[in-house]
C-alpha cells in the first residue's frame, strides 16, 4: 500500500475554501453552516431554557413538548424532515444549505435549552434568597447574582454541545451539501485516494474542536477569579 | 416593630405555623429556639416574605405584608437577614458582596457604598479581607462578611437564621461577638440559635417553639430557671447537659 500525500496539496484550495469555508460555486461550507447554527441555536436555547422554567403553563408546556420531541429523534431524521417533507408542504425545493441550517438550529436549540435550564438550576437556592432578602429586583437577582454563576457552570456542557454540533455538520453531506466531508468525498472518488482525504479532514475537524475546548477552558478560568488559590 | 396576628402557614398538608401571635418592639433581642422542624425558621422567613402565609397578618415597621399596595422590596431593604449557609455571592469579592444592594436598592453612589462597606468590614473585624472571594475566607469570616452585607443596607431589623450552626466550634465566638456588639448598639434582632450562653447574656426575650406553636415566651432569667412548659424543660435538659 502506498500513499500519495500530494493529493491533499493539489486539492487543498477546493477542500478548504469550498468545503471548509464555503466560498465557491457549490455554496455550503462547514464553517458557513456551523457558525450561524451555533449562534442561532444558542439564542433558541436561551428562549427554550427560560420558557421551560416559566411558571405559566402556556409557556412551560410548549417548551417541554418541543425539547422532549426533538431530543427523542436522531439528527439525521430532522434533516430528512426538512429535506423531503417541507418542500412537499410548501410546494418548492429548498437549497441544501438552508435545509441543513434550519435542521441544526431546531435540533441544537433543544439540547442547549436543557443546558441553560440545568445551569440556572445549579445555582443554590440560598443565592436567590440572599439577593431577594436584600431587596434586589428580579432583573438584578438574575443578571448580577444568578446568571454570572449559571453561565460559568454551563460552559463545559455548552462547549461540548458546540463541538458535537461542529462535527455533526458533516451529516449535511448526506443531503448533498458541499461541506468539508462532501468535498473530501468528491475528491476521493475522483482521485481514488480515500485514506489520505479522510485522514486530512479528520485532522482539520480535530484542529477546530480542540481549539474550541482550549478557548472554553481559558474562558472558564477567567470567569472564576474566586476559584484561583 | 414586628407583629404577628393569628398567623397560619401550611406546606402542602403540613401545618407549620399554628395561630402565631407575637409582638416584638424596637431594640428587643429575641432568641428563638426549639427542635428542628418546629417552624422557627419559617417564622422568621415570613417577616421578609421569603415565605408567604395563608392566613393572619404580619405587620413590619407599621406596614402590613399582605397589603395590596405594599412594596415588598422596599420593606425587605429595612430587614437584614443572615443565613446558616452564609449565602455570599461566590463570584464577587467581600466588598462587592456588601455594596451590591446598597447601590441598586438604596441608590447609593459607588464611592459612598464602598466607604460604608470598608467601615463595616472593619467593624466585623476583617478590614484586610476586602478583596478576598468567599472561597478564600474561613466560615467565621464568611459569616461576618454576610453580617456586614446585611448591615450595609442600614436595616431597622436583623434576622439571624442559625448563624453559627454551620461553623467550626472555634469560629462561633467571633460571630457571636459581632452579634453581641450589634445588640448593645440597640439593633432590633431576632436570632434563631441554640447557643444558650449567647441567649442568656444578650437576649431580652426567649421564645421556644415546637410543632408550629410558641410554647414559651419569657425573659432569659425565667426561661432558664422556671420554664412553664414540660416540653421546654425536656428540650433544655437535652441541650444544657453537655
Amino acid at each position: 500500500m502506498s500513499f500519495d500525500w500530494s493529493v491533499i496539496f493539489s486539492n487543498a484550495k477546493f477542500l478548504l475554501l469550498q468545503g471548509l469555508v464555503g466560498i465557491g460555486v457549490y455554496g455550503g461550507g462547514t464553517l458557513r453552516l456551523a457558525i450561524p447554527a451555533i449562534l442561532l441555536g444558542f439564542v433558541i436555547g436561551i428562549i427554550l431554557g427560560l420558557a421551560r422554567m416559566a411558571n405559566r403553563p402556556w409557556i412551560h408546556y410548549p417548551a417541554v413538548l418541543y425539547i422532549e420531541l426533538i431530543r427523542g429523534v436522531p439528527l439525521i431524521i430532522v434533516i430528512f424532515w426538512f429535506w423531503f417533507l417541507v418542500p412537499v408542504i410548501i410546494g418548492r425545493p429548498i437549497p441544501e444549505y438552508w435545509v441543513a441550517l434550519t435542521a441544526f438550529v431546531i435540533f441544537e436549540g433543544a439540547y442547549i435549552g436543557e443546558i441553560i435550564r440545568a445551569g440556572i438550576q445549579s445555582v443554590p437556592k440560598g443565592q436567590v434568597e440572599a439577593a431577594t432578602a436584600s431587596g434586589l429586583s428580579y432583573a438584578h437577582i438574575m443578571f448580577d447574582v444568578i446568571l454570572p454563576q449559571a453561565i460559568r457552570n454551563m460552559i463545559p456542557a455548552l462547549v461540548t454541545q458546540f463541538i458535537v454540533l461542529f462535527k455533526d455538520t458533516s451529516l449535511a453531506s448526506i443531503i448533498g451539501m458541499m461541506d468539508l466531508t462532501k468535498a473530501a468525498q468528491t475528491v476521493s472518488e475522483r482521485e481514488l485516494r480515500p485514506f489520505e482525504m479522510y485522514l486530512f479532514i479528520a485532522v482539520v475537524y480535530w484542529i477546530f474542536t480542540y481549539s474550541m475546548s482550549r478557548v472554553a477552558h481559558r474562558l472558564e478560568v477567567r470567569m472564576s477569579p474566586d476559584r484561583r488559590p | 416593630m414586628i407583629e404577628f396576628r393569628g398567623v397560619n402557614k401550611w406546606f402542602g398538608s403540613l401545618h407549620v405555623l399554628k395561630d402565631i401571635n407575637l409582638a416584638i418592639k424596637q431594640r428587643e433581642v429575641v432568641v428563638v429556639c426549639g427542635p428542628s422542624g418546629s417552624g422557627k425558621s419559617t417564622l422568621i422567613r415570613c417577616i421578609n416574605r421569603l415565605e408567604r402565609i395563608q392566613n393572619g397578618e404580619i405587620i413590619v415597621d407599621g406596614i402590613s405584608l399582605s397589603g395590596k399596595k405594599t412594596d415588598i422590596t422596599k420593606l425587605r431593604a429595612e430587614v437584614g437577614m443572615v443565613f446558616q449557609q452564609f449565602n455570599l455571592y461566590p463570584h464577587k469579592t467581600a466588598l462587592e458582596n456588601i455594596i451590591l444592594a446598597p447601590i441598586w436598592v438604596r441608590k447609593q453612589s459607588r464611592a459612598k457604598a464602598l466607604k460604608i462597606g470598608k467601615d463595616l468590614m472593619a467593624k466585623v473585624g476583617i478590614p484586610d479581607k476586602l478583596d478576598s472571594y468567599p472561597a478564600q475566607l474561613s466560615g467565621g469570616q464568611q459569616q461576618r462578611v454576610a453580617i456586614a452585607r446585611a448591615l450595609a443596607m442600614q436595616p431597622k431589623i436583623m434576622l439571624f437564621d442559625e448563624p453559627t450552626s454551620a461553623l467550626d466550634p472555634e469560629m462561633i465566638n467571633e460571630v457571636l461577638d459581632v452579634m453581641t456588639n450589634l445588640a448593645r448598639e440597640g439593633m432590633t434582632m431576632i436570632v434563631i440559635t441554640h447557643e444558650m450562653g449567647f441567649a442568656h447574656r444578650v437576649s431580652t426575650r426567649i421564645i421556644f417553639m415546637d410543632e408550629g406553636q410558641i410554647l414559651e415566651d419569657e425573659s432569659p432569667e425565667l426561661f432558664f430557671t422556671q420554664p412553664k412548659n414540660e416540653r421546654t424543660r425536656f428540650f433544655l435538659s437535652k441541650i444544657l447537659t453537655h
